[in-house]
């Protein structure tokens, strides 16, 4: 009984008792004057809103791109909203986007900087806790007593200390000195740099800047963790490793199928799905073992176990070729698309369809826990509402996000089947077939195309060299003009090591323009970078001196840095606005690596769990205190406007790391290799009819590249943070250096394109009007790479859906074009032309056509530097021209006044022509040396068949596994893994189909040093993997811990955000979801004797936590070959800090990886549950 | 109690509220909280993943979620395939602004007034705290602030009245809220009704006017949530009793003595309902 009942019912009676003693009923009423109207915002106390300055800002949680209007009052923020206007969000928001503001307004904000007075917690008893709570224990009793300092002193200490590592390990080292004589450095410098998919494109290209000057290659960013197995899988085959369309194509789709939980994850998204589902009746399929929210709102519910993806996606094409009449392979779109497109033969078909032949429904069902009457009806949906079968009046989307990229196999397997599945039922390319893998952070995409997708990736993805040879190739290739892949002719002398089908000129094939595209970039970096990389001579490429300031070789990833940590390779990082102590897997190791580093300096708005082991952390803003780009998971770019000042002493990113770039160069933390060899210019010269040309000298102006301080016309600085750092010029110079974000400034009109908000489609005529027009595509708003195609390789889409070519007029021509080309703007005329004619295709922009070829330097040696920052043209480089009288070295005026071009410095006059588009769709991709699935079958059956033999000898898979590496000399080994097949996630809940379908995880040496706990400082803890059940219940039992196995996964809600540190921040989002919890199945609960609320203790071979159970019958208790098989979903986004903590789902997550991008296995991993002896 | 005067059901606005387009993404829960600058509220693991569990003085707006079983069926070339599964239905609730609200009635301080545009408000300044509304409320919504007066949603009525609609339809991603004149969104509902829609909000008990302004309708498959959220008679037996009494207790005061028992009887079975509520609520929180 409570207090307000007990009021309740007295007031009940009172009430009564008055009417019974008659008192009249409106007796009051002419004495009461009734409010009946308010102002707007009266009632929340939101007055000014009529007079606000009103800012669009980007979103900074999911990849969506929302825009979000502030309306502000000077620096106070009265209210904010969706803004109407955008096509994305129409005005509305998901709750994160509702209350993002507060991230400005947070009292928790860091408004100074500040420098660690306490000790660190010391890494062996960190590693020791085998509990969630004994780890918080070791932690707080080591807080870090931070003293507040002002900028100055804080960028000075970081300088000097990192000057004395550095300095440390050059003199210990001869450094960047090389041992064959050479002046280069990369992979061994023992710095990181990390972070960050919330920092705006200019902030994350100066971060990998800052990299590459510091001279280290091991770079990399939150991507690692996320996607990085799609943007590898899709790059290799499809050409790009992004999402292939915009959002507007999930509404042109008849079938989607959601591998993913985009309803919470990417709210907004759902607008386009529910346009199509009002529309054209898209049925929309969710594939989950958990009853998300996406799942509420599909048709249909298809739980299954977790890892095993392939299988299923394996099986619909199985259908789509052995149970479907006819066969997919008989009909005419397919084989149409097999001659044009892709590049497989018969033979590869039939390889491939020997494969396929073993994934028959019920083996899939058997390995999924999907009943076979279920997955035949998805199969039929899917493969019957594909391209191929209606001749493209209907296509599937492929949708997916973590659920997909987490796991040993995503690469291989997982991501690579659902590229092919697209490919051959004729979806990818096509409106409503795109392949949407949903980036998870604001500018995850932008932050992988900037960064190059680390491990010291130049931005743009061009890749660095890989060795001092491949430096000597390059100057060939300057002295010869700086040629397009078709008229690049590759030396004699280099073809040993370079190896292409086509090393004459007037041929190329992929080797050549993928090498070429590098190339490009190394070029563009060093005019925009004022660096060198070359020979000394530069007409020497053979023998001269090999000096290059582009770090050479492949860093350590996010993942695999902790064991460089451990064994001293690296002593120094960087972490901007990233939080790995929380995003790792396996973090008590992460976090004992960030403790043993010499120096750690973090930048955050937040005290993050990362900052707690930080020797400096320095305050940066949020999304609504800075401006700049950011690239949403469609890659569409768009500006970002500040809202309001930086709270305190905050400050951008870009302020900060350009500042701090000043105090690292003036205390000797940074030096140039080719400072060390003394070479200040490069002399600029082509070869030509035998002789060598002098074209222009380039002085070397590495400082320079740093100012970017003023800004003129479009980029006048908006206020005096960016007059010292103007996020304005960074954007021009990203605009200049990656050729993928060229476009994203309009140098001829002095425009930044990404700052359009116009939502009207475009109309037929114009530059992709008809596409526009017809698929309802907003190509007016922002820009998005590559050159505004929105939905890649749409080559021949529009012509398939009107019948004919579509004729567009620009640059004073007419064009023929049969797809969305994007745009350029065109070197003669300064107009925009069509860019990709006739349509947008597979491997293109990376294979392009350049009308300088062996004429002049990029961009026809225009200053870029000085031009990005005082807009003053000026042409030091020279055209080089061959005529009947010999070679003659021309100035820009009477080159452009002979030739009509006038503007190679927006584009440097490169373009697209059917020639370029000639590379196909690699559904065949080779990803080791062996040999096709057919011929590898028999190993493989040798491979398994010894493991069970081993297993069932040694009882022990873990030695069984070894035995078998050692005894066939590898894993897997001899298979080109062309073609996906189904793999077991490492930690295995049915060990017969661990032995049947081996884990793909041993192709990758890191993981064997996970599996045998290497380096030392892992020995005896608590921090490896169990390979099955038995293995996991043996390594509990000595702790007394029994109970039921289960198959792990996490899982974020839509009012969570990543590790936490914002939404735990904000308190209306806290209301909502107040602590973690793990949902398990009903039958699941009933078993333990649990209750919904109750807790429950989860433990695994990395120790174990406690945390409250939601029961539901909305989480999967499969039945797998027959054996019980219940997951359970782990939210994940907590930890120690903060005013709403928790445990830490990454505590107990393995920190095994795919063995091509070392991502994380986090979303198939094995737990003993059982309910907590008491709370 | 003040004579209040309503408008009649079909002018002022009304809300046509679809949940098989919510995905329950809570942005209008917040939305909500975020226009009217209330506060945030401490809770706790929620046994339905609704949170607070119900509504607060400073949670105008609530998403509530249901589990319950739906037939899903999928079209595919051989014809409809059905699957029997389980099903989580979300459905953002707040006051549904009855068309006759029996709040306004039974306020005794004349605190609550109904606009033109059918918005049922609590004037905090004159709101005397006596919860007759609370009681009054057949969808348990007024709730009573740390201050002693109650609070609940005011259809947004400092936005409807300067031509926004109201922030949780402005919020909403996937369009679930229909804002639109009363007899617009009265007619969409029908014929929603018609083509075999699941609707509630029409056709209600005269106790409410017969009928409230945020209407629901969803398919059979959520149907559900609308069965389990809202009570099956829109009326509160106790108060309409007592307002049937209040009409005719002058001449008939002995009548109205024994109607005092019967009355008497019928609060004390809804106390005892009230005080199982209760103790619900309390342990959630």
């Amino acid at each position: 009984m409570t207090a307000a009942t007990t009021r309740r019912g007295f007031l009940k009676i009172s009430a009564i008792a008055a009417l019974a003693l008659g008192l009249p009923a409106s007796a009051q009423s002419s004495l009461i004057q009734q409010k009946t109207s308010w102002a707007l915002g009266e009632i929340g106390g939101k007055t000014g809103l009529k007079n606000a300055s009103v800012t669009p800002t980007i979103c900074t949680f999911c990849s969506m791109g929302c825009s979000i209007d502030f309306y502000t009052n000077g620096s106070d923020i009265i209210w904010t909203r969706g803004s109407p206007e955008s096509y994305i969000n129409w005005g509305a928001l998901c709750p994160k986007g509702k209350v993002a503001y507060q991230l400005a307004t947070s009292t928790e904000r860091l408004d100074s900087p500040m420098i660690r007075t306490g000790p660190k917690p010391p890494a062996e008893e960190i590693l020791n806790a085998k509990t969630w709570d004994e780890l918080v224990a070791v932690i707080k009793k080591y807080p870090p007593q931070w003293r507040k300092v002002s900028w100055d002193e804080a960028l000075s200490y970081i300088a000097r200390r990192l000057a004395a590592i550095l300095n440390d390990w050059r003199s210990s080292t001869g450094a960047p000195a090389q041992q064959d004589g050479y002046y280069y450095i990369g992979a061994k410098t023992p710095v990181a740099v990390m972070g960050s998919s919330i920092l705006t494109n200019e902030e994350a290209y100066l971060s990998i800047k800052l990299a590459a000057f510091l001279g280290t290659s091991n770079t990399d960013s939150e991507y690692r963790k996320c996607h990085s197995s799609t943007v590898t899988a899709l790059a290799l085959t499809y050409g790009w490793g992004a999402e292939t369309a915009s959002i507007e194509d999930v509404a042109l789709a008849d079938v989607v199928l959601f591998f993913s939980n985009p309803a919470e994850a990417h709210p907004l998204s759902f607008y386009y799905f529910m346009k199509g589902k009002k529309e054209r009746g898209t049925i929309l399929i969710a594939l989950n073992p958990n009853y998300s929210r996406t799942v509420e709102a599909s048709d249909i519910w298809v739980p299954f176990r977790p890892g095993t993806d392939t299988a299923i996606l394996n099986y619909i094409l199985h259908y789509a070729f052995f149970e479907r009449n006819p066969p997919i392979d008989q009909l005419p779109e397919f084989q149409r698309l097999m001659s044009t497109r892709w590049n497989i033969t018969q033979d590869d078909l039939d390889d491939l369809k020997a494969m396929l032949s073993e994934y028959d429904a019920q083996t899939v069902s058997n390995i999924t826990g999907v009943p076979v009457d279920m997955l035949r009806t998805v199969a039929q949906i899917y493969v019957e509402n594909s391209g191929v079968v209606t001749s493209h009046k209907k296509h599937g989307v492929i949708q997916w996000a973590m659920g997909m990229t987490q796991h040993t196999d995503a690469v291989l397997s997982i991501i690579r089947a659902a590229a092919i599945v697209q490919l051959l039922l004729g979806n990818v390319g096509y409106p409503g077939g795109g392949t949407h893998p949903f980036r998870g952070h604001s500018n995850v995409q932008g932050a992988t195309d900037v960064q190059g997708g680390g491990l010291g990736v130049l931005p743009g993805y061009h890749a660095p060299p890989g060795s001092p040879f491949e430096v000597r190739l390059y100057q060939d290739w300057k002295l010869q003009g700086m040629p397009d892949p078709w008229n690049w002719e590759v030396p004699q002398w280099a073809l040993k090591s370079f190896s292409t089908t086509a090393p004459s000129r007037g041929k190329a094939d992929a080797a050549k323009a993928l090498e070429v595209f590098n190339f490009y970039g190394w070029r563009r970096f060093e005019l925009l970078w004022g660096i060198y990389c070359g020979t000394v001579p530069p007409d020497d490429p053979v023998n001269g001196k090999v000096v290059c300031d582009i770090p050479i070789g492949t860093g350590a990833s996010e993942t695999t840095l902790p064991s460089k940590i451990f064994t001293g390779d690296v002593k120094a990082a960087f972490i901007f606005g990233e939080n790995p102590a929380v995003t790792d897997p396996n973090i008590k190791v992460t976090m004992a690596a960030l403790a043993s580093l010499q120096l750690l300096v973090v930048s955050d708005i937040f005290e993050t769990e990362t900052a707690w082991f930080a020797d400096v952390v320095l305050p940066g803003v949020s999304f609504a205190e800075k401006e700049g780009t950011k690239t949403d998971g469609n890659r569409v770019i768009q500006w970002q406007w500040r809202a309001v000042p930086p709270r305190g002493q905050s400050r951008p990113d870009y302020w900060i790391i350009a500042t701090l770039y000043k105090y690292l160069r003036r205390e000797g933390a940074i030096l140039l290799p080719s400072e060390a060899a003394g070479v200040r210019s490069e002399e600029v010269k082509f070869r030509k009819m035998g002789q060598i040309v002098f074209v222009y000298e380039r002085p070397l102006r590495p400082d320079y590249s740093w100012d970017y301080s003023g800004g003129v016309g479009a980029a006048q600085p908006i206020s005096d943070i960016e007059a010292e750092v103007n996020p304005r010029i960074i954007n021009k110079e990203i605009n200049y250096t990656m050729l993928i974000y060229q476009g994203m400034y309009d140098p001829v009109r002095d425009t930044f394109t990404t700052m359009r908000r116009n939502n009207a489609l475009r109309n037929p005529g114009e530059i992709d009007g008809t596409f526009s027009s017809t698929f309802k595509v907003y190509k007016n708003w922002g820009w998005s790479w590559p050159l505004n195609v929105r939905f890649m390789y749409n080559y021949d889409s529009l012509q398939i859906a009107l019948g004919h070519p579509d004729v567009v007029t620009a640059a004073g021509k007419q064009w023929t074009v049969t797809g969305e080309t994007g745009e350029i703007i065109d070197e003669y005329t300064g107009e925009y032309r069509p860019a990709f004619v006739p349509g947008h295709n597979f491997f293109v922009p990376k294979a392009f056509k350049r009308r300088l070829s062996g004429v002049a330097d990029l961009f026809g040696g225009v200053d870029l530097m000085t031009f990005i920052r005082t807009g003053q043209l000026s042409f030091p480089g020279k055209f080089v021209v061959e005529t009947d009288g010999g070679v003659q070295v021309l100035d820009f005026e009477t080159f452009a006044s002979s030739t009509g071009m006038r503007y190679p410095w927006a584009n440097d006059a490169l373009y697209w022509d059917e020639e370029t588009m000639t590379f196909p769709a690699f559904l065949k991709r080779i990803f080791y040396p062996g040999v096709g699935w057919r011929q590898f079958k028999p190993t493989y059956e040798n491979m398994r068949s010894l493991l069970r033999q081993y297993y069932s000898q040694l009882g022990d898979l873990k030695a069984a596994t070894l035995k078998v590496i050692q005894e066939m000399g590898g894993w897997y080994k001899g298979y080109t893994f062309q073609w996906p097949i189904h793999a077991e996630p490492v930690e295995a809940p049915i060990v017969d189909f661990a032995i049947q379908y081996p884990t793909l995880a041993w192709l990758n040496p890191y993981n064997i040093e996970v599996l045998e706990q290497e380096p030392s400082i892992l020995q005896g803890k608590m921090v490896g993997v169990a390979l099955e059940p038995n293995e996991l219940q043996a390594q509990l039992q000595p702790l007394g811990i029994t109970g039921i196995t289960v198959v792990m996964t996490t899982n974020r809600l839509t009012e969570t955000w990543h590790s936490g540190s914002m939404n735990r921040r904000i308190p209306d989002l806290v209301e909502l979801v107040p602590r973690p919890f793990v949902k398990i199945p009903r039958k699941l609960a009933q078993q333990l004797g649990v209750s919904t609320g109750d807790y429950v203790e989860l433990w695994t071979a990395r120790g174990g936590l406690k945390m409250r159970a939601y029961v539901t019958d909305g989480e999967a208790y499969l039945e797998v070959n027959g054996q019980d098989v219940p997951v359970v979903n782990i939210l994940w986004s907590w930890s120690f800090e903060g005013p709403d903590a928790g445990p830490s789902a990454n505590f107990i997550s393995p920190d095994v990886v795919d063995p091509v991008t070392t991502i994380q296995e986090t979303k198939a991993w094995l737990a003993v549950i059982r309910k907590a002896p008491s709370v | 109690m003040v004579a209040v005067n309503f408008p009649p059901a079909d002018q002022g606005f009304a809300v046509l509220v679809d949940i098989d387009k919510c995905i329950g993404c809570r942005a209008c829960q917040l939305a909500c909280k975020d226009w009217n600058g209330l506060a945030p509220v401490k809770t706790t693991f929620s046994p339905t993943f609704t949170n607070p569990q119900s509504f607060t003085a400073q949670d105008w707006k609530v998403v509530f979620y249901y589990e319950g079983a739906a037939k899903k069926g999928l079209a595919t070339p051989a014809g409809e395939v059905v699957f029997e599964q389980v099903d989580v239905a979300p459905l953002p609730a707040q006051c549904l602004h009855c068309a006759a609200a029996p709040c306004a009635r039974a306020c005794p301080s004349g605190a609550i007034s109904v606009t033109p545009e059918g918005a049922v408000v609590i004037n905090k300044d004159q709101c005397i705290g006596c919860g007759f509304c609370e009681n009054a409320c057949p969808y348990d919504v007024p709730r009573r602030g740390s201050d002693g007066k109650y609070y609940k949603c005011t259809f947004c009525v400092d936005r409807i009245q300067n031509g926004r609609e109201p922030a949780c339809v402005e919020v909403c991603p996937t369009g679930v809220f229909t804002f639109g004149p009363a007899s617009q969104i009265v007619q969409m509902a029908q014929s929603e009704a018609a083509k075999g829609r699941t609707v509630y909000g029409l056709n209600l008990n005269p106790y409410v006017g017969g009928q409230v302004r945020w209407i629901y309708v969803s398919s059979d498959r959520k149907a559900f949530a609308i069965k389990q959220h809202f009570p099956s008679d829109a009326v509160v037996p106790t108060n309409e009793a007592r307002e049937v009494l209040q009409e005719i207790v002058p001449p008939l005061a002995l009548v109205g003595a024994v109607a005092l028992t019967a009355v008497g009887f019928a609060s004390w079975r809804r106390a005892r309902i009230e005080e199982q509520k209760s103790q619900q609520k309390q342990k959630e929180q």
